[in-house]
């Protein structure tokens, strides 16, 4: 595990040596977190596909179904088998506890 | 060669209980859309003798090697089973792992649940996924009776044979002695060059075909560690890797002998050669092919083309005559087939002779008619652009509809139904005909009918793998060089030349070869002596009759051994098993198979 | 300082892709001693990126991570991967490279893969391996297979949460780390320096980068991909699974106004590749290809393109003026048919693949190593008559598409003979 004082002071010269972590990548994780949040929440009453996914998170499409793919990857969600001309995915069931 | 086996002795853990690791590779989706390989894994880590069943996206990946390198080294695996692609793929990979580790390579065996199963039972997963467990199951019970084996060593020649002298042989006959091996060119005609020794200029240099020829000749000529001969008429081959030989006949007939460690098949290719009355040709007057045309405008001045005593003055080119043929429009070639390739080079042939016309003989009227004009190179296009400024006219058609050329006395009348024009029927004249013809291979049917070696169903010469493998024969030790693997112009055959020569190199970069050591081996204390198996050896010398301590038995030379096991189906004691397949092997894989 | 690395070596291989692996192993197998640097995380170049490849229709990683994993543990062959090669000097018969590796903000000693790191970052960015299309995060093994598996940090985008350094077991990460030099000595250099592809933006009636279903043939290889950024194929405005999907070839290609005249080769192959893999994954899609001339010159090619067109792929003889889209970013393409009718008509279809074309990977000329490029950037040959691989450039050679663009098999096929060269030439010395 890591060394948590060595942690600190490296963080602390990466602030000296680059400055603050600039604000529009605060905003950017910050909008991302919201994004997967109201993404997860919305499958929380079962499967749905990326249209359905957007209209309850008020995300656009595109964004949507980017944020599905990297949760997808990251093991948050599933796909779940769907015929037709949409996928659908479901919450893991990490997630949906 | 990926992977070279090399024989050290391993550690003999082989005398250890059988510790048996499978591991199921999902091929990326290959194999594992169809097969559910979770389970089959988990069936396989039930079954007796097995210590470990894993699955993994790509066990050919380094990730995956390292999984079994890991389960050597900490849990004692030492017999391992891969059900994945073919093994003519990757059994050598596997192999190379368990060498690495320190286990002898002969004791993995490669299960293929991928040309054998997922791919040919795409729409039945569960019955897939069955089959792939009892394959997998047959594979650990063959794996538990393996023996450890070790290659066959055999010395190698230090000498590559060329068979052709044409620029692809110098090519790779040059590139062998540069890494300094010897290298014998054996050219059946009276020099060197080949096919180019016909060309006029040739793209993309726009330098006389000779002149290209002279200069490989002279740095050919001027290599010690290069032979020569023309004129050599091959009458036999034989031998194997690291030691073939080749039989030719000199001029008045005095045979000669080459030893060769690796043969380098540079044998070329001849121009498609149009039956009689194919658009007029061998009737009609002035209808030539494209090879003859330019021996012909090499030998007439600039100003005024003329051919069969009149002035040409318009001309025809047709494309694809010989190539790209297409079921039922065209007339099968001897043996049946049609030729459905794609001639490589006959396009740009074609433009830049259009070109050259249109420079010696700038009142000729040229029209191309075509289907896809395939100027692929790095300036081919341009070429392909100058003929369209140079005013030559182009006509398209589609495969059903192909050119009709007619001919009376006063030229031939060419009928094309042309899609440029949105399928209007279009009729010109021409006082000559030139029909672009493809390539076909050279007549080699001795040497491969001697050598068993394979062809493609275009008949050029069959590599092992287009990606993998790209110049090697199935036969170790003989490569391809050029257009003896399929068309491809002068530039193309430098590096494909070049490669045949660097597996020549890899090949010979030790003194000796390994080999397989999947040949006939004989129980002496079984075999009665009948002489039954010689009889049914494909290979000379391979398996013979002798005298051992006053019994005659049958003895097997491992060097010339293909281990085909033709011996084995004929010996009624058993006494005959091939290393590695081992009847005891079999019954074992089936009897697993059929197991309830 | 006396304390940078050195390396020494017969042959110094500038590239990964599978040209610049193929060369390497083929001097490697004939005893010579090889570096290669690659300027990406991994080795493997664009053919590890890819689905399956035409026209056996193997997996693309089936053929190329056994020649990585080959590469990897070849006693021969030492890899410098995320490194760039800064300069090369000749002198005396001796090439001196100045390379850099980058900072991966990782001890790649000590790292042992456990992806801990990246399964704990917060931050989602776009994954170029990907096309963009799917999400890595700030710090990233790149891909699956990627060699070597070690995680590369994106300062730019790390907010400094500590979280990865947190959870690595090994105590690798190291957030101020520094580029690190490299001294290379070899005497012959190999240049295999592959390519890009043409930008999206090279014609400016096909919708700038800008309409969200007309994608990059990469991105329809990872749409194809095993482990792609959906899994299947979606198209990326919407997720929806297209219907009807249109390729538009030469659209980097043989076109003067965009520099580039030439025939790329590969795109009317790698685009009914894909056509075939679209139909099997999606058997309902209509498929269509917008093309000039079909260009299946290899072997095996043109029963593949035949093969194709009995599949019931379309194929349309046309010329593709301008791309725009309908409100749900459904491609509309204006095409003039050059068969049948000749009234331009407009043709809707749910995603669109732009056929681009192939350019130099690398500007070679600024190593100074007196191997000539073309008109194009690709590097000339001394005089291809003779050799396939000798630059005018002592002691220079190249390999695969840096000399221009060719596919798979014919690269595969031109590196043996650039090894060869340089064999040869190394013992003459």
């Amino acid at each position: 595990m890591a060394d948590v004082k060595k942690l600190a002071e490296q963080l602390k010269k990466l602030n000296e040596l680059r400055g603050p972590v600039p604000v529009e990548l605060r905003d950017y994780v910050a909008a991302q977190n919201k994004a997967q949040k109201a993404i997860l929440d919305a499958l929380k009453d079962g499967p749905k596909t990326p249209q359905e996914i957007a209209a309850a998170a008020g995300l656009p499409h595109d964004k949507t179904i980017w944020y599905i793919a990297g949760l997808r990857k990251y093991g948050r969600l599933a796909d779940v088998p769907a015929k037709g001309d949409w996928p659908k995915y479901e919450l893991k069931n990490s997630e949906a506890k | 060669m990926d992977e070279k086996i090399k024989e050290e002795a391993s550690k003999d853990n082989y005398r250890q209980e059988p510790k048996v690791g499978v591991y199921i590779c999902h091929c990326g989706g290959n194999i594992s859309d169809v097969v559910d390989v979770k389970k089959v894994a988990e069936e396989l880590s039930k079954y007796p003798g097995v210590t470990v069943a894993r699955e993994y996206p790509f066990m050919c990946s380094s990730n995956g090697q390292d999984l079994i390198t890991e389960d050597i080294k900490n849990l004692g695996i030492n017999r391992t089973v891969v059900a994945a692609c073919s093994p003519s793929l990757h059994d050598l990979t596997f192999r190379g792992v368990l060498q690495r580790a320190g286990v002898n390579p002969y004791l993995h065996e490669h299960v293929n649940i991928r040309e054998q199963d997922s791919w040919v039972h795409k729409l039945d997963h569960a019955g897939a996924t069955a089959k792939a467990i009892k394959l997998a199951q047959a594979g650990v019970e063959k794996v538990r009776r393996k023996d450890p084996l070790n290659a066959i060593r055999v010395a190698a020649e230090q000498r590559v044979a060329v068979i052709g002298g044409g620029v692809s042989g110098m090519r790779a006959a040059l590139s062998a002695a540069g890494k300094g091996l010897e290298a014998v060119i054996l050219e059946k005609g009276p020099r060197l060059g080949g096919k180019l020794l016909d060309l006029g200029r040739l793209y993309p240099s726009g330098e006389e075909a000779s002149a290209v020829v002279k200069k490989l000749e002279d740095l050919v000529r001027a290599d010690k560690k290069i032979t020569v001969h023309t004129d050599a008429d091959i009458d036999f081959v034989g031998g194997f890797v690291g030691n073939f030989k080749i039989n030719f006949k000199l001029p008045g007939g005095k045979s000669q002998q080459v030893k060769a460690g690796a043969i380098v098949m540079a044998t070329g290719y001849e121009h498609y050669k149009p039956y009689k009355g194919e658009f007029g040709y061998g009737e009609a007057a002035n209808v030539l092919t494209l090879p003859e045309f330019i021996s012909l405008m090499k030998k007439l001045p600039a100003g005024r083309l003329e051919y069969g005593g009149r002035e040409i003055k318009s001309l025809a080119l047709i494309h694809c005559v010989g190539s790209r043929q297409v079921e039922g429009v065209h007339k099968p070639q001897a043996d049946g087939k049609i030729n459905d390739y794609c001639s490589r080079v006959c396009c740009t042939a074609a433009i830049n002779t259009a070109n050259q016309i249109k420079e010696k003989y700038p009142g000729v009227r040229i029209y191309d008619v075509y289907r896809d004009i395939r100027t692929y190179g790095m300036m081919h296009e341009s070429y392909y652009e100058q003929a369209s400024k140079n005013g030559v006219l182009f006509f398209r058609h589609t495969e059903t509809d192909q050119p009709v050329v007619t001919s009376d006395r006063t030229g031939h009348n060419v009928k094309v139904k042309d899609v440029l024009t949105w399928g209007e029927e279009l009729e010109f004249k021409a006082d000559l005909v030139v029909l672009v013809t493809g390539l076909v291979p050279s007549d080699i049917s001795l040497i491969k009918s001697q050598m068993k070696m394979p062809s493609s169903a275009d008949r050029f010469l069959q590599e092992v793998h287009l990606k993998l493998r790209p110049v090697e024969l199935a036969n170790a030790g003989i490569f391809i060089a050029g257009a003896a693997q399929y068309p491809m112009d002068s530039t193309e055959a430098m590096a494909s030349a070049g490669t045949a020569a660097s597996k020549a190199g890899i090949l010979l970069a030790e003194p000796d070869i390994p080999l397989e050591p999947f040949v006939a081996v004989v129980d002496e204390k079984k075999c009665t002596g009948c002489g039954l198996c010689p009889a049914e050896c494909s290979y000379d010398g391979a398996l013979t009759m002798s005298e051992k301590n006053g019994k005659k038995v049958a003895v097997v030379n491992p060097a010339l051994c293909k281990g085909c096991g033709a011996c084995v189906a004929v010996c009624e004691p058993r006494a005959i098993d091939v290393a590695g397949w081992t009847l005891a092997q079999f019954d074992a894989m089936v009897e697993a198979i059929a197991k309830e | 300082m006396s304390d940078m690395e050195k390396i020494e070596v017969d042959a110094l291989v500038v590239g990964s892709g599978i040209a610049g692996l193929q060369s390497a192993l083929d001097m490697a197998d004939q005893g010579l001693s090889v570096v290669i640097v690659e300027k990406r995380p991994s080795i493997g170049g664009k053919m590890i990126s890819l689905s399956k490849v035409f026209p056996t229709l193997d997996c693309a990683s089936c053929i190329t991570t056994p020649r990585m994993a080959s590469v990897s543990h070849h006693p021969r062959i030492t890899t410098l991967t995320y490194s760039t090669v800064d300069a090369i000097k000749r002198e005396n018969g001796v090439f001196t490279a100045a390379v850099t590796r980058k900072p991966r903000y990782i001890d790649e000693k000590e790292c042992i893969s456990c992806k801990r790191c990246e399964d704990v970052c917060p931050v989602y960015l776009p994954d170029e391996y990907e096309e963009g299309m799917g999400a890595k995060k700030a710090i990233t093994i790149p891909f699956t297979n990627a060699i070597p598996q070690l995680p590369v940090m994106d300062p730019e985008h790390c907010i400094r949460c500590g979280a990865c350094a947190r959870a690595c077991p090994k105590d690798c990460i190291d957030f101020l780390q520094q580029p690190a030099p490299v001294e290379i000595k070899a005497k012959a250099v190999i240049l295999a320096t592959g390519y890009e592809t043409t930008p999206m933006t090279a014609k400016k009636q096909y919708g700038m980068a800008k309409l969200p279903n007309v994608i990059s043939p990469m991105a329809a290889e990872r749409l194809l991909a095993p482990h792609g950024p959906y899994g299947r194929v979606l198209r990326p405005s919407d997720g929806m699974v297209p219907g009807s999907i249109a390729y538009v070839q030469c659209a980097g290609s043989r076109d003067k106004s965009i520099g580039v005249p030439y025939c790329s080769r590969v795109c009317c192959m790698y685009a009914i590749k894909q056509a075939i893999l679209l139909s099997g994954s999606l058997p309902i899609a209509d498929i269509t290809i917008y093309y000039m001339d079909i260009r299946a010159f290899g072997k095996g090619y043109e029963q593949f393109y035949n093969n194709a067109r009995a599949m019931g792929i379309n194929f349309v003889k046309a010329k593709v003026a301008r791309i725009t889209e309908d409100e749900k970013h459904n491609p509309i393409l204006r095409i003039e048919r050059q068969e049948g009718s000749s009234a331009p008509e407009e043709v809707k279809h749910e995603l669109v693949v732009l056929s681009q074309g192939l350019r130099p990977g690398d500007d070679v000329s600024r190593y100074g190593l007196g191997a000539e490029l073309n008109d194009f950037g690709f590097v000339k040959l001394s005089d291809e008559t003779v050799s396939s691989a000798v630059t005018a450039g002592a002691g220079v050679f190249a390999a695969g598409v840096s000399k221009g663009p060719r596919d798979i098999p014919d690269s595969v096929v031109d590196a043996g003979s650039a090894a060869m060269e340089a064999i040869s030439y190394i013992r003459k010395l």
